[in-house]
């Protein structure tokens, strides 16, 4: 799927920028309400407790009284209370919608005061000390929510054993759902605001982070097929592309080697196709030049055929590289004598080793097997046999051996006469490289022999090794 | 005029070696780097043609040293190597004309006698000394508008001293520029061949051109 690392980015900075704003909010709103109700329970205690003083407690005999009984005094046992608090003077108790609420009671929980705000309405009872008060929600007579604070407390009075009263004193809350609610409202807008703005600075950040992408792009779209020989993507961007860039930079690099070693192959196809064709050619023109007797044009149409063979043989070397190279081979695997396989493709070289005098022996032993596709293998033993015997000194030997162990079968084959260097040991597996005194068979040997060896022992799942041994002794080693 | 080839493909080596000898030229010849830079530093070639890849050493090695040493031989670059950058490598080094494999014969002969005619200065294919005309192209010779049939040799070696008209030309020079190491001829052959151009060229009534310098050589042109 693809995605834009643009919008990823815009959702990232925006999504990370809300949850920010969302925390800030929570913490701004919870503190601005616990601040809020902590002022108005404070003024709410601060007036019960006023409220609270003023009540008066004095002993109370019933056989005095009945002379001057008052609307704010209250016989509780033996006991009178007084409460000389002006309710017409703070209309806020006065009438139901008011919005200040008291109600006194006794120790039994009996109402004894309360105010007219109330109507016949009871606030709750709260059972707590003036030292701890409790607090509340409480719903008020007009049916409005309000908040409560409650205690018990003994009034001020003469005689030693005054009784315990409670108070509940309740305001409504408009004032800070008010101001809560502005400041949602207030944190929502300016939320939003800030949201947007993150929006549109992030759409300018990104583009502008981006912009190097854009370049950098531009710059690759520049290569193409005619120039990436000479192309170097630069260095210029920034930090984080800079992996892109070397990665860019390496993949070109190995293209060109590719392409270069590529180009080298075919160079070499054509300098080893080209001398050949120049022999056919300058053989049957110089014989066509002026008329010659039969022997001599014999003579040229044997040379450019033996010429043509050793082309055809070049070719189908050059084809079993491609093949092998492409991978376009089917493998038919099965149990091979590896003795019996060396001494058949020897055989090919028996009659070019006696001239030379070269001896061969197979010390391979009777009864080793191996697993492996035949027509590969001698394709590959035939075309070492070929390089060793072409390389052996006269008079030379040549052996092959074979061991197994726990890395596999192992085969090697040596030839006396090697005047290769140690450091020509990596090229000599190079398509068309070429020991020094081989150039004199230019158009007869193009160098792809071991080339072909290295990959058909790949094709196989094998290892190849070649090394030289003290006395000019080189071998070619095949693990498989 | 007398030819290096230095190539190690045989096959072409040989042919080349043929048909240059049968176009009347002295031809020596090797496979080899370092046997071909002791031909060239052993003998004055009228040109050499130099492979590039060579076994022992190679082509443009050769080319460097020779014109290091002073050598001032035509040097035609024979060679498999078709890129631009090759041939200008090749030209740089010092060669005097690259030619690809593979060729048309005839456009190497043509080449070659270009070399040839410039090493003695000679820019015109026709060289005309008095009554004798010989055209370098067509390898024909006219003495008073009448054709002269004379032999590769014999053709070779009025080239040569018609190249050099006026100057007094050596056996030796002659020797080495004529006849190759694979030549099997006895010293006095210059001699002989000399005798042979001589009686070919005589006309009744006019002078003879090729004149004996006693005790130094010969040379062609008008009486001295």
């Amino acid at each position: 799927m693809i995605y834009s690392l643009r919008s990823r980015l815009l959702a990232g900075v925006v999504t990370g920028i809300t949850f920010v704003l969302c925390v800030f909010c929570i913490v701004i709103y919870t503190a601005t309400r616990q601040s809020l109700i902590y002022n108005f329970d404070k003024s709410l205690l601060s007036t019960a407790k006023t409220l609270s003083a003023i009540i008066e407690s004095e002993a109370y005999d019933h056989e005095d009284d009945g002379q001057d009984g008052h609307q704010d005094e209250f016989i509780i046992g033996a006991r009178k209370i007084e409460f000389q608090f002006d309710v017409g003077a703070t209309p806020e108790f006065n009438n139901l919608s008011g919005g200040a609420y008291y109600q006194f009671r006794d120790a039994n929980g009996l109402s004894i005061i309360r105010s007219p705000s109330l109507a016949n309405m009871d606030l709750n009872i709260f059972k707590a000390t003036s030292d701890v008060p409790r607090y509340g929600l409480c719903v008020l007579p007009d049916g409005r929510v309000g908040r409560a604070v409650g205690f018990q407390f003994i009034p001020k009075g003469q005689g030693k054993a005054s009784s315990v009263l409670s108070i509940t004193f309740a305001r409504e809350v408009s004032s800070i759902t008010g101001h809560l609610n502005f400041l949602v409202w207030l944190l929502l807008i300016s939320s939003a605001v800030m949201i947007l703005l993150s929006v549109i600075v992030a759409l300018l950040v990104t583009r502008a982070a981006l912009q190097p992408i854009r370049s950098l792009a531009d710059e690759i779209s520049t290569v193409d097929t005619e120039n990436f020989q000479e192309t170097y993507i630069s260095e210029k961007y920034p930090q984080e592309l800079l992996p892109v860039n070397r990665c860019l930079n390496n993949l070109l690099h190995r293209v060109k080697l590719s392409f270069d070693r590529e180009r080298r192959f075919n160079s070499d196809i054509a300098h080893e196709l080209r001398t050949p064709l120049a022999g056919i050619q300058s053989t049957i023109e110089v014989c066509l030049s002026q008329p010659r007797h039969s022997e001599e044009y014999t003579t040229s149409l044997q040379t450019s055929l033996e010429i043509t063979k050793s082309m055809r043989r070049m070719i189908d070397s050059l084809l079993s590289l491609a093949k092998l190279e492409s991978n376009q081979i089917t493998l038919n695997c099965e149990n091979i004598s590896l003795r019996d396989t060396v001494a058949d493709c020897w055989r090919n070289f028996a009659n070019q080793a006696y001239e030379r005098e070269i001896a061969f022996e197979n010390r391979i032993r009777d009864g080793v097997t191996l697993f492996s596709d035949k027509s590969y293998i001698t394709l590959a033993l035939i075309n070492i046999f070929e390089n060793a015997v072409e390389y052996s000194n006269e008079k030379g030997r040549i052996w092959a051996e074979s061991d197994r162990n726990e890395h596999g079968t192992t085969i090697s084959i040596s030839n006396t006469g090697c005047t290769l260097k140690e450091e020509n040991l990596e090229q000599i597996f190079d398509s068309f490289w070429r020991q020094e005194q081989a150039r004199s068979e230019t158009g007869k040997h193009c160098g792809i022999g071991l080339s072909i060896v290295q990959k058909v022992i790949k094709a196989l799942g094998g290892t190849i090794r070649a090394n030289i041994q003290t006395g000019g002794i080189f071998s070619i080693r095949i693990i498989l | 005029m007398r030819l290096l080839v230095v190539e190690d493909y045989k096959p072409l080596q040989q042919s080349i070696v043929k048909g240059l000898r049968e176009a009347g030229f002295a031809v020596d010849f090797t496979g080899y780097g370092k046997e071909g830079l002791w031909y060239a530093n052993s003998n004055e070639y009228d040109a050499i043609i130099l492979d590039i890849m060579l076994p022992g050493l190679d082509g443009l090695s050769i080319l460097k040293q020779l014109r290091g040493s002073g050598s001032k031989t035509q040097i035609l670059i024979l060679t498999a190597k078709d890129s631009l950058e090759d041939k200008v490598k090749g030209l740089d080094f010092g060669a005097d004309d690259y030619l690809v494999k593979p060729f048309a014969f005839e456009e190497l002969l043509a080449r070659l006698r270009a070399l040839t005619r410039r090493s003695y200065q000679q820019k015109r294919t026709c060289i005309t000394i008095e009554d004798i005309n010989i055209d370098l192209n067509k390898q024909q010779v006219y003495r008073n508008s009448q054709p002269v049939i004379l032999t590769p040799r014999e053709y070779a070696l009025l080239e040569y001293l018609a190249m050099r008209a006026g100057q007094i030309v050596t056996r030796t020079d002659i020797w080495e520029h004529v006849y190759d190491f694979n030549s099997s001829a006895t010293s006095n052959v210059v001699d002989v061949y000399i005798g042979y151009l001589r009686k070919k060229l005589e006309v009744q009534g006019k002078p003879a051109l090729i004149h004996t310098i006693r005790g130094r050589g010969y040379m062609l042109g008008a009486e001295l």
